[in-house]
């Protein structure tokens, strides 16, 4: 059984600490900078196809529009 | 605190967080501001056909059904159609949503739902828009009711388990007949060409003794546009019996399912769960009370005209959702300064220090708020499914930087 009260945190041994790909984030936050180098503009392309691949709202991460948390509803 | 013309007290001791130790009044001096609501949840029906041995309504903490009527009055749904409306005019929003919802929607009648998805639309002032859905078992799903729900454009989400054995498992009625042969004739017809468009999508509770890929399929054959998997509500005072168990866990349940969805070489269907978490993981911002730091923009209306926190909650304690406000008598405003509905709007401010020291709060927000409830502490915890979240994001997170990974090799 899990338990907070415990010496040991949840999850600690779950790899939390492994290597984030801060290289991902940066990935992202480029895909906001307007006039963006070559370079960049091969990562923005690359995450915009990855998106619509996958149906995957474009302004939710490349806008990094605000999201206002909804119900467990299917309203489009 | 009681419900004015009511004999139903609420008391939140149990609960210090967030109801003794959230400074609503410094929030304000600092210049916070809540975010208004957008999503209202009505429930029009409060009993049931169906007896489904997880439901957080009848089988858990909270027994307020017993004291509401059993359908929701013509007084009450017209005060809470005013109360949207005046709450989207003083907000300035371009569009609300309103679920119908239960107990079992359904039983309250089509005359009755026509009349409130009517009402709803009426009151709200131009050019606010409604948009109207309904989360059903399917029992009464037939080809009547479908026609009108068609006419008054609500649509449909239905609750759906997996198998015949697996769902009957769960979702019976109170004689213990399972539903499934009649959600699966309710879901033939909703996923025929006359009635798709109003198909939402299915939810399925996860119960992690089952063949997750199976289960997929078993949803996957009725074409729905979306699916998502719901996590049985728990807490660290009732704990689910399956938590912590490492051969069958709810995590590498969800992890089974998300690579069979995204390895398909094309699309079969959204699912929002894991939609949501490669959302935040990209740098963007959730659109689910599940997943993520985004402000909850949701209350709920019961039958007798009380303003709630969002449902869920009732799986902690008895009084969990109440606010003490009316749409009798409230207007949705001052929900807005409730403690309960503050503490969803807080984001990071409202984790525990154990969640803010962990990298991935950001994605997971802390879990869903009902299972963070511990008796005596109240919601100031990480998810009672802390485990399970962590593995399904930190798989999801890695399946993503690898798969963009190889887009990148292949651009240069």
């Amino acid at each position: 059984m899990l338990d907070i009260t415990s010496d040991q945190p949840v999850g600690d041994d779950l790899d939390h600490e492994q290597e984030y790909p801060a290289d991902l984030e940066v990935l992202t936050r480029l895909t906001w900078l307007p006039d963006g180098s070559a370079e960049e503009s091969v990562l923005a392309n690359s995450l915009r196809r990855f998106l619509q691949e996958r149906r995957l709202s474009e302004s939710t991460v490349l806008d990094g529009s605000p999201g206002v948390a909804r119900w467990n509803s299917y309203l489009p | 605190m009681s419900v004015p013309g009511q004999e139903r007290p609420v008391d939140h001791a149990c609960a210090p967080w967030p109801y003794r130790l959230l400074a609503v009044d410094a929030l304000h001096r600092r210049g916070w501001r809540p975010s208004a609501l957008r999503e209202f949840v009505l429930k029009i029906h409060q009993r049931c056909n169906l007896a489904c041995d997880y439901c957080y309504v009848y089988t858990m903490a909270d027994q307020s059904w017993r004291a509401r009527p059993a359908v929701m009055s013509e007084r009450v749904w017209t005060a809470a159609a005013n109360r949207i409306a005046e709450h989207a005019e003083r907000h300035a929003l371009d569009e609300v949503r309103v679920v119908l919802h239960g107990g079992e929607p359904l039983l309250a009648g089509i005359d009755r739902i026509a009349a409130i998805a009517e009402a709803v639309r009426t009151a709200l002032p131009a050019p606010v828009t409604a948009r109207l859905a309904m989360q059903t078992n399917g029992v009464l799903l037939d080809e009547a009711t479908l026609r009108a729900l068609l006419r008054c454009d609500i649509r449909i989400g239905v609750s759906l388990d997996g198998n015949q054995s697996d769902h009957d498992r769960h979702r019976s009625d109170a004689a213990g007949r399972g539903s499934f042969a009649e959600v699966d004739r309710a879901l033939r017809l909703l996923s025929g060409p006359e009635y798709r468009s109003l198909f939402s999508g299915i939810l399925t509770t996860v119960d992690p003794h089952t063949d997750p890929v199976a289960c997929y399929h078993t949803l996957l054959a009725y074409r729905p546009k979306a699916l998502d998997f719901l996590l049985p509500h728990a807490n660290w005072s009732a704990p689910h019996p399956d938590s912590g168990q490492a051969d069958r866990s709810f995590g590498s349940w969800l992890i089974r399912v998300f690579d069979r969805w995204y390895d398909a070489p094309r699309q079969e269907t959204r699912i929002r769960f894991f939609e949501e978490i490669i959302h935040v993981v990209l740098g963007g911002a959730s659109h689910s009370e599940n997943i993520g730091l985004s402000p909850a923009a949701v209350a709920v209306v019961e039958t007798d005209g009380a303003i709630e926190q969002v449902d869920a909650l009732k799986s902690a304690y008895q009084g969990a959702a109440a606010t003490g406000l009316s749409v009798l008598t409230d207007p949705l405003d001052r929900a807005l300064s409730h403690p309960g509905i503050i503490a969803r709007q807080l984001g990071v401010d409202a984790l525990s220090e154990q969640c803010r020291r962990c990298p991935l709060h950001r994605i997971c927000g802390g879990g869903e708020y009902p299972h963070r409830y511990r008796a005596g502490a109240g919601f100031r915890n990480p998810s009672v499914y802390c485990a399970d979240l962590a593995s399904l994001i930190n798989h999801v997170w890695h399946r993503v930087h690898a798969d963009l990974r190889a887009r990148l090799r292949a651009a240069r």
